[in-house]
């Protein structure tokens, strides 16, 4: 028998008409890396949820569950053989500093001081985190407070180690980091891992096994390659990471023999096709009119007045029909720079202006009504409990009376069935619209993102690039904060790498990803020893290939 | 541990006893002696919550809470003496009980103190945001609190009662023998702070008009989402 | 900065200063306050040159006059008349009654600040843990959401900002209104993201077992011998203090100001208390001194 056994598992909650998990059935073997995906509400978390029992969801729960031969719903079993890491860094997080942090589970276990001592000593040596002790959990980063949080639930020192999405309120470094750590306690620990996530280019490649969920329902299940093969030509297309689609889209079925995962197999592959002349696709792009809706000169900004710059002599221009995305690494000052062009913040130093007006002469409802931000988390953007008052309270308050033009807007956003919902019940691509909706009621000029596509499935991602696309034809210009480079490289018309509160480099993506090194998009890298490509978005690719 | 308890107990009422004789045998510290009476009172309804074991929602709940009413004052930064704190205390009474009301306020007025800097103000604070929470749950189930009426009354009241408690603290330092302080200076001090009280009482009613009903509500769901709406 | 009577035991810390604050408030004696408020002076200068006291001179000083003046100026009572002005009498004992409350109250406050700086909220946590684990879980939960509040408020003041809720501008009742708008996002989102928190607190294993608690401090034999001491001073000043010595009575008849016999072995001990953290600051200059 296997080390997990769920045989014909069913889950549904309370007041649910459908099964939340539909006759799911999975075996894990001792030491394997499980990855399960799938769009959000497909029934990842539920699933991770329903293994461990201290957290089992309520509702109706059939079939069986068998961890190293115990079934789950009789006692005997220790809770601490199974741990649990979930989503967000910020909400796990119980204590106020490091130290009492990751002793709390061991607390909880009633175990002896000296043993936690000791314990706490090789965890720590492990994660190399002396100097993180004594610090205060809240002045930690996201990416270190999820480590901290992996390293208390580690002190446990389970069995088995379920993850709920770890990695996706991270940045890509940060993100990168964590994921290694599980592939050292897999690799050199034989720890058992079952990991749900979004982000799949990585995961894809350190994963034993993956597992595709849709409506509580196993669709795929097997080794990587395989079942990147089975789904290739089913909807489930958008889950596939770049280079196997690549790969997949320019190789014939009967010529197929390995899918490339990582960059080194598809370069590999490349090196083999014999590519000549270039790309055909060319990006449609709409002619960028030489009009400056804003313009930042030699800005200056701190938080605090001891505290160093967080913009230092940062000139930034934008103009009318263009997608800026700001790309750069965490504390580069991204947000700091779209909360000083809504207005938000107010510089040390320099000029801001906006329709060749100084921002400051704005009155901040005018600033309002040319510029709408859309914050990380879109969940504080609303004040009302459902999204319907939330739009008639924007509606009133903008002296909006034409419901169909609303209507329409709803309509072409697809959230029309979710008017009366609770906007913290909806799915994260969902609540995202609606606090669009809300801000383009107003009709803004400039639309300013702060991280749109932080923990959005590969599906939401797609069509909020649509809805880009479509607002930058109706003239509207985006700026967006963010660390999807993919994602920047196939919507934007320029990009702009933020450095120590400055913006270092600017271009269109071609140019602008060409040069990088590190900081470039997956199918660049690919083609990166090829120096008469320039190729950076997978849509070039395949017309390469092709 | 049940013995243990019943230890604690038992010493602590010997205590109380043992306070109120000395009271009585040297009536010149009195205010001092009654503190310490308060303070037992006090030490018993924290002993009380140590022994039932709670649920980590419910913790986490009035942990989120407490900090709520610490940080509540951040955006009046800009308007003078206006904080919500005492608001948001007293609705959480209202909604969750007694205890838990009590529990919120010696929270959050401790643990803003760790953080601003401990004063003798500190005991005094925490008596006087805890008895907001106690008060308010002792009478949820009344039918005047259940109007707004009554809820403005039970506000405005506070918002005095909250400075007479907070004066106690230097006046004890004054009044150190009965005799020396009289009434009239007792009242002239009580006086000086009655234009910072009138506004504390002003800004709970706003609070109270303006999102009582509101906040019950959010408090009632989440009440419901948590689990709690058996207790 | 941090001395060696940081280092001791937060029970130690602890019952200093309760002990020192309780001192200073019960032994209304013009000697003693005196030698109290001199005691405090030299230790705060000794600690850190006033460093940490200057922030609160102000109140500080606020408050002692304000509680000197109250009493002469609402109290007639006494035989002795400084001087009369307008029909008031000034009289030496109520001026001496509000002299001697000022010096406690500076007293107590100078205590606090020091306290402040000896009992970090870890060394307070711990302390609870031990006798009120339960409370001491939920304060230390507060006191971990209380920064992350703190910058939800920013994000969501910032966010409303950009939408044209700002509490800078308007009316009065409006900017309260849209305040407490924020206070109130504020709840609803921390309340549903803390459902997290709970489970993640669970999923550790939280209320499963007896809880044992991580010693960050031990206590050792010094320690304990320490609090002995310290007990022992403290417990001699109470008695005294409730046999009529070491505080001055004023009303119906003012005693004289000198002390009796008796009261120089209190003020003795008295003193040794309030220098407890001096001495063994002091004591650690000179073991270095030598060292060296």
């Amino acid at each position: 028998m296997a080390f997990i056994e769920l045989k014909h598992v069913s889950f549904t909650y309370p007041s649910a008409d459908n099964a939340a998990i539909d006759d799911f059935s999975l075996s894990i073997e001792k030491g394997e890396f499980v990855v399960l995906f799938g769009s959000s509400g497909s029934g990842k978390s539920t699933v991770l949820r329903l293994l461990k029992k201290e957290i089992q969801p309520h509702g109706v729960l059939k079939g069986e569950m068998m961890i190293n031969g115990h079934s789950l719903s009789q006692d005997g079993m220790p809770s601490s053989q199974v741990g649990f890491v979930f989503q967000d860094p910020e909400n796990q997080v119980v204590a106020d500093d490091v130290l009492h942090e990751v002793v709390f589970g061991l607390e909880n276990m009633g175990v002896m001081t000296n043993e936690m001592r000791s314990r706490v000593a090789e965890m720590v040596h492990f994660f190399g985190a002396e100097s993180l002790l004594h610090r205060k959990t809240h002045e930690l980063s996201g990416g270190m407070k999820q480590q901290i949080n992996l390293a208390s639930v580690l002190l446990m020192q389970p069995d088995i180690l379920l993850l709920d999405e770890p990695t996706a309120q991270l940045d890509p470094v940060s993100a990168r980091e964590f994921l290694d750590m599980l592939v050292r306690l897999n690799e050199e620990f034989g720890m058992t891992i079952i990991l749900a996530e979004h982000r799949l280019d990585d995961v894809f490649t350190i994963a034993d096994k993956i597992v595709l969920l849709k409506n509580g329902k196993c669709i795929a299940e097997g080794e990587p390659k395989q079942v990147i093969e089975t789904i290739w030509d089913s909807q489930e297309q958008p889950f596939i990471p770049n280079i196997p689609t690549l790969y997949l889209s320019t190789t014939k079925k009967e010529n197929r023999r390995d899918i490339p995962l990582s960059v080194k197999e598809g370069r590999n592959w490349v090196q083999e096709l014999n590519l000549i002349g270039q790309s055909k696709e060319n990006r449609a792009h709409k002619e960028i009119q030489d009009k400056k809706l804003l313009e930042v000169k030699d800005l200056l900004f701190q938080y605090r007045k001891e505290g160093a710059a967080v913009l230092n002599e940062l000139d930034f221009t934008l103009n009318k029909g263009e997608i800026y995305a700001l790309l750069g690494g965490n504390g580069s000052g991204k947000s700091t720079l779209l909360k000083i062009l809504v207005g938000i913040l107010k510089p040390i130093n320099g000029k801001v202006t906006l329709l060749d007006k100084p921002l400051k002469a704005w009155k901040s409802l005018e600033i309002a009504k040319k510029v709408g931000y859309l914050p990380q988390n879109p969940k504080i953007f609303f004040v009302h409990d459902s999204v319907e008052k939330e739009i008639n309270d924007t509606m009133q308050k903008w002296n909006i009376t034409n419901q169909t033009e609303v209507n329409n807007l709803l309509q072409r956003l697809g959230i029309s069935h979710l008017l009366h919902n609770h906007p913290y019940d909806l799915s994260g691509g969902e609540l995202q619209k609606a606090a669009l909706a809300c801000v383009l009621l107003r009709k803004p000029d400039i639309l300013l993102l702060d991280e749109p596509t932080k923990g959005l499935d590969p599906i939401s991602k797609d069509s909020f690039s649509k809805i880009l696309h479509n607002l930058q034809e109706e003239g509207i210009t985006v700026v967006m904060s963010t660390h999807d480079i993919e994602f920047a490289a196939q919507n934007a018309t320029k990009c702009g790498m933020m450095f120590q509160g400055n913006i270092t480099s600017e271009n269109e993506p071609k140019e602008f990803f060409k040069g990088n090194y590190f900081y470039t998009t997956m199918v660049q890298r690919l083609f990166r020893h090829l120096p008469d490509k320039e190729i950076v978005t997978l849509g070039e690719a395949i017309s390469l290939c092709k | 541990m049940q013995i243990r308890s019943k230890i604690v107990y038992a010493g602590l009422f010997i205590f109380m006893v043992g306070l109120l004789w000395l009271s009585l045998r040297y009536s010149d510290n009195y205010l001092l002696l009654s503190f310490g009476f308060v303070l037992i009172s006090f030490l018993f309804i924290i002993l009380r919550f140590e022994k039932r074991k709670m649920e980590a929602r419910e913790l986490v709940l009035l942990a989120v809470l407490a900090a709520i009413a610490a940080v509540g004052r951040i955006p009046f930064a800009s308007i003078p003496s206006v904080q919500p704190t005492t608001f948001v205390i007293m609705i959480s009474g209202l909604v969750f009980g007694a205890e838990s009301g009590f529990m919120i306020g010696v929270i959050a007025a401790l643990a803003s103190n760790m953080i601003l800097g401990q004063g003798p103000w500190t005991p005094w604070q925490m008596m006087a945001w805890g008895l907001v929470g106690l008060t308010a749950g002792l009478f949820n189930q009344s039918r005047l609190m259940s109007t707004l009426k009554g809820k403005i009354i039970f506000g405005i009241v506070w918002g005095f009662l909250f400075g007479w408690i907070m004066n106690l603290w230097s006046l004890l330092a004054i009044a150190q023998s009965g005799e020396a302080l009289n009434i009239k200076s007792i009242y002239t001090y009580l006086a000086s702070s009655v234009l910072f009280d009138f506004f504390h009482s002003i800004s709970n009613v706003i609070f109270l008009v303006l999102f009582s009903k509101s906040w019950i509500k959010i408090l009632t769901r989440f009440k419901r989402k948590y689990g709690l709406m058996e207790k | 900065m941090k001395g060696r009577f940081y280092a001791f035991h937060p029970i130690v810390n602890f019952s200093y200063y309760m002990g020192a604050i309780l001192l200073v408030m019960i032994n209304q004696h013009p000697i003693f306050l005196f030698v109290a408020f001199s005691i405090l002076i030299t230790f705060h200068f000794f600690n850190d040159c006033f460093n940490h006291m200057k922030q609160w001179l102000f109140f500080m000083f606020t408050t002692g006059i304000l509680i000197f003046l109250i009493n002469p100026l609402f109290n007639e009572r006494g035989r002795h008349v400084l001087f009369e002005v307008m029909g008031h009498r000034v009289t030496l004992e109520a001026s001496l009654y509000g002299g001697m409350s000022a010096l406690s109250i500076i007293s107590v406050l100078m205590l606090f600040i020091s306290y402040n700086e000896v009992m970090t909220p870890n060394k307070l946590l711990f302390l609870f843990s031990k006798f009120l684990p339960q409370f001491a879980i939920l304060l230390m939960l507060t006191l971990r959401f209380i920064p992350l509040m703190r910058r939800r408020l920013d994000e969501i003041a910032a966010v409303q900002v950009s939408k044209g809720i700002s509490v800078k501008q308007g009316p009065w009742k409006e900017r309260i209104k849209k305040g407490m708008l924020y206070v109130q996002i504020l709840l609803t989102y921390s309340l549903e993201e803390a459902i997290q928190t709970a489970d993640s607190m669970k999923a550790r294993g939280y209320g499963q077992k007896k809880r044992s608690t991580y010693e960050y401090f031990r206590l050792n034999k010094k320690d304990s011998l320490t609090l002995l001491f310290l007990v022992i001073l403290l417990s001699i000043c109470l008695y005294g203090r409730f046999t009529g010595l070491g505080t001055l009575t004023i009303y119906p008849l003012m005693e004289s100001i000198g002390l009796v016999p008796v009261e120089y072995f209190i003020l003795l001990v008295y003193a040794l208390f309030l220098c407890f953290p001096l001495l063994v600051e002091i004591g650690e200059v000179i073991r270095w001194r030598l060292l060296n």
